[in-house]
């Protein structure tokens, strides 16, 4: 089989994987429910607050690689957006828990694979094989992710079952939206949501708050604080949300939001290393999402570890 | 790059690694094996007893070995959903989880649970093929009750069970807890937010003489009705010592039309009807019925003749409301808690052996079987065997429910599920490795020169793994593993944050 290879899908053609129909369909809101969600999650971040995880320059590169190999695999393998989001806040919580030495790329690199399948063996059906969820520059043996799948789980005691912003949205819509939502909100706001996990350490902010800011941000771009409280403030959920942490990721959205208007449009790739080729990364985009194959595409946007690449399609075990 | 002294290394006591020869890891020296106690499609339940001096010291324990996982395909899903929300999860009803351990050689994953000796299986059994009498309306009732109050505490936490059969309820046997009810197993759950999933693709055929119309009718989403379905089922079990609807299974794949066990259900109940049912058209079996269960004629319904309950008796009324057509209608834990029933005399207690009135005899129930002949490695055969229970120690299928229920037609719904985690967890001890640079390396190699690939991991290897310690506060720099013979390094963390 083929391994997807090293390409690049920019987060809006991801939104296309998804119905929107299917979000649509979930909108019987119902507060009590909303509310369990939002206690169970505070349980969860009064721990996470401890451990504020400060990543080195060599780490932040490597996440932002690990963001992107999650963003493009479950692009290509048409995986929820859950699953992605999964991923990535069990990635932040395997590195605010243990440290990776800068030497050691295949090593990030397998936790950006373990920590896929595991989201993939929690949210997908059917699940992925191990070998379909490959695709960076180095091909793990199927005991290896295994091993690394166990250490990911004992790391985070086994406490897989995080709280998505993908869950609240329906709420969140429904409320912040007096009647009718405008159309297209949800592919937008989607977007704010996976723009801004490559920002930020999943474990410093509440799935409520970055879901509640995407929506927000997805309506009305410029409200001021004193605003964004009264819109809070409105809804039944209210108090359970954190207001500062809602504003801190509503800045964050502004902000990215504003940077893709002011800046050349090949920076918002995925990949923002230099080397990107801006008409391919477009072309992969399109043909994710007319067809959804697989894909082979060259490396030249990787601009590192070259030597190791794996050429060769043979399944490891 | 900092490089840690050996006196960073190894010195916790997780690090046992069994590759030379036939020693025991470390995490099984700390159990005296008894024998083998259940057996499923998951894997195998063995009981032990704990060594280690101290208040445990000969607690008995359900040792639950998962089936190793299809080569390639990593951690069995089945394994980690059962493992995530038994760690989330805490209530006195439920079975409780004490340990999860990892065999190092080959992954291979073993639950330690708190060990049940009975279960309403063997109970029943025991009534109907050895004493010859109904279990006593205290035992059935206090049985009962306890049951309602850990599901209700699952259902609160959006967690259905989706399995329960009198196998999945376990009692506890002499001691602090005798007479407590304890639901078992969660082979199955499955995690919030998860995709709702048609019964097959879990691949694990489950008896249907629990499974509740809809399901049978083709419903696509449980609620937790189904759940109250297969207590009503199992409470006229106790009462009658035969299963309610013991219909003959269809096999087939996937998810065959269970025409026989619905005919029993009908026998029984009568025919369900749109008036009484008003979703029930929307039911694919039903309006594709294909083997005309619309036009079948059943007699007049009789279930109080078939439980020998008058229908003016609160158990009667209760039995009914739990096996109630519509889902939406069915009484929901929580109401059956508060039913008449558990309000009148004898009423319910915590320890479901021992009756409230002295004058009633108590019941002795035979101990689980054990086959002593079998290790943790299924082979070693020393002592003549026993047999094997078909009574799972802790089997059985739990289901977390992605959404708060919306009715078997209700609409495709994913929202995560709530279970809070208030326990401060088990102690944990299990092990982990990941490989070491040099074990990717060799595989890469292996791979660019001959294309294909061999053990990634040599004996040798692994007996040299050490761990690094884990992050401290406040540490932000990157640490390595100690190089150990010049050239290799490994990066095999160990965990160890034991809590006990």
């Amino acid at each position: 089989m083929e391994n997807p290879s090293d390409s690049s899908v920019s987060p809006s053609s991801l939104l296309c994987q998804e119905s929107e129909t299917r979000l649509d369909e979930d909108l019987d809101d119902d507060d009590e429910y909303i509310q369990v969600l939002l206690k169970r999650e505070t349980g969860a971040v009064s721990v996470r607050n401890s451990v504020c995880l400060v990543l080195q320059d060599w780490a932040k590169n490597a996440r932002l690689d690990a963001v992107d190999f999650i963003l493009n695999t479950t692009a290509l393998l048409g995986f929820r957006f859950q699953t992605a989001y999964l991923s990535l806040s069990y990635f932040d919580g395997f590195l605010s828990e243990r440290i990776i030495d800068s030497e050691k790329s295949w090593a990030v690199q397998l936790l950006s694979v373990a920590c896929l399948s595991l989201a993939a063996k929690l949210e997908e059906c059917p699940v992925p094989i191990l070998s379909e969820l490959q695709g960076g520059e180095y091909n793990f043996n199927s005991k290896i992710i295994q091993r690394m799948e166990l250490l990911v789980l004992n790391t985070l005691q086994w406490k897989l079952a995080s709280v998505t912003p993908f869950a609240y949205l329906p709420h969140f819509i429904n409320k912040f939206c007096n009647q009718s939502s405008p159309g297209g909100i949800i592919s937008r706001i989607r977007e704010h949501i996976l723009a801004v996990v490559r920002e930020v350490n999943l474990m410093n902010h509440r799935p409520s708050a970055i879901a509640s800011a995407a929506v927000l941000v997805a309506l009305d771009q410029r409200l001021t604080r004193k605003a964004m409280e009264l819109k809070i403030n409105a809804i039944p959920a209210s108090r359970f949300l954190d207001t500062e942490d809602v504003f801190t990721c509503y800045n964050i959205m502004q902000r990215l939001e504003f940077d893709k208007i002011m800046l050349p449009k090949f920076l918002l790739s995925p990949d923002l290393s230099p080397g990107t080729d801006v008409l391919q990364d477009h072309s992969v985009a399109s043909s994710v999402r007319s067809k959804r194959k697989r894909l082979t595409f060259n490396d030249s946007d990787q601009n590192h570890c070259l030597s190791e690449k794996k050429n060769h399609n043979s399944s490891i075990d | 790059m900092s490089n840690r002294g050996p006196g960073m290394i190894g010195g916790s006591h997780g690090s046992g690694n069994s590759n030379s020869g036939g020693n025991k890891p470390e995490w099984l020296q700390q159990y005296d094996l008894i024998g083998k106690i259940g057996e499923g499609t998951y894997g195998v339940v063995f009981l032990a007893r704990i060594k280690s001096p101290g208040s445990n010291r000969g607690k008995s324990i359900a040792i639950k070995k998962f089936k190793q996982s299809k080569d390639g395909d990593g951690v069995s899903p089945t394994a980690i959903r059962e493992i995530m929300l038994l760690r989330e999860i805490s209530h006195e009803n439920v079975v409780k989880l004490v340990n999860v351990h990892i065999n190092h050689n080959d992954m291979s994953l073993y639950l330690a649970f708190d060990y049940a000796e009975h279960d309403l299986y063997e109970i029943i059994r025991h009534h109907r093929d050895k004493v010859n009498q109904p279990i006593n309306q205290y035992t059935v009732k206090s049985l009962l009750w306890q049951l309602l109050n850990g599901l209700n505490y699952l259902h609160s936490n959006w967690i259905i069970h989706r399995d329960l059969k009198p196998s999945n309820i376990l009692v506890m046997g002499e001691g602090e807890e005798q007479g407590v009810v304890k639901i078992g197993d969660f082979g199955l759950a499955r995690i919030y937010q998860a995709p709702l999933k048609p019964l097959c693709d879990n691949g694990v055929v489950v008896t249907i003489w629990y499974r509740a119309p809809e399901l049978l009718l083709g419903a696509k989403h449980y609620t937790s009705a189904v759940d109250m379905w297969a207590v009503g089922c199992i409470f006229a079990e106790l009462l009658t010592l035969k299963p309610l609807f013991q219909g003959a299974e269809v096999k087939a794949t996937p998810n065959p039309f269970q025409l026989d066990q619905l005919d029993k259900i009908f026998k029984v109940l009568g025919h369900p009807t749109q008036e009484k049912w008003p979703t029930l058209v929307n039911l694919p079996h039903w309006q594709s019925d294909l083997q005309n269960i619309q036009g079948h004629k059943y007699d007049n319904p009789g279930l109080y003749s078939v439980v020998h309950l008058s229908p003016k008796t609160p158990a009667y009324d209760l039995l009914s409301k739990m096996l109630e057509y519509d889902p939406r209608k069915r009484i929901t834990a929580a109401q059956a808690l508060e039913h008449e029933y558990f309000k009148t005399e004898p009423l319910p207690g915590r320890n479901a052996f021992v009756p409230s009135r002295p004058e009633e005899k108590v019941v002795n129930y035979p101990t689980r079987p054990v086959d002593t002949t079998t290790d943790f490695e299924g082979t070693t055969s020393i002592q003549p065997s026993q047999p094997v229970s078909s009574g799972n120690a802790v089997s059985g299928n739990m289901h977390v429910v992605p959404n708060r229920a919306t009715g078997a037609t209700g609409c495709y719904c994913s929202g995560p599920s709530t279970a809070t985690a208030e326990e401060k967890g088990p102690p944990w001890n299990g092990n982990a490795w990941i490989p070491s640079t040099a074990e990717v390396k060799t595989v890469l190699r292996s791979q660019l020169v001959a294309g294909t690939l061999k053990s990634y991991i040599s004996r040798e290897d692994s007996d040299k793994r050490r761990e690094i310690p884990r992050k401290r506060e406040g540490e932000n720099r990157l640490s390595i593993a100690p190089i150990i013979d010049g050239s290799i390094m490994h990066w095999i963390p160990l965990i160890s944050n034991n809590e006990a």
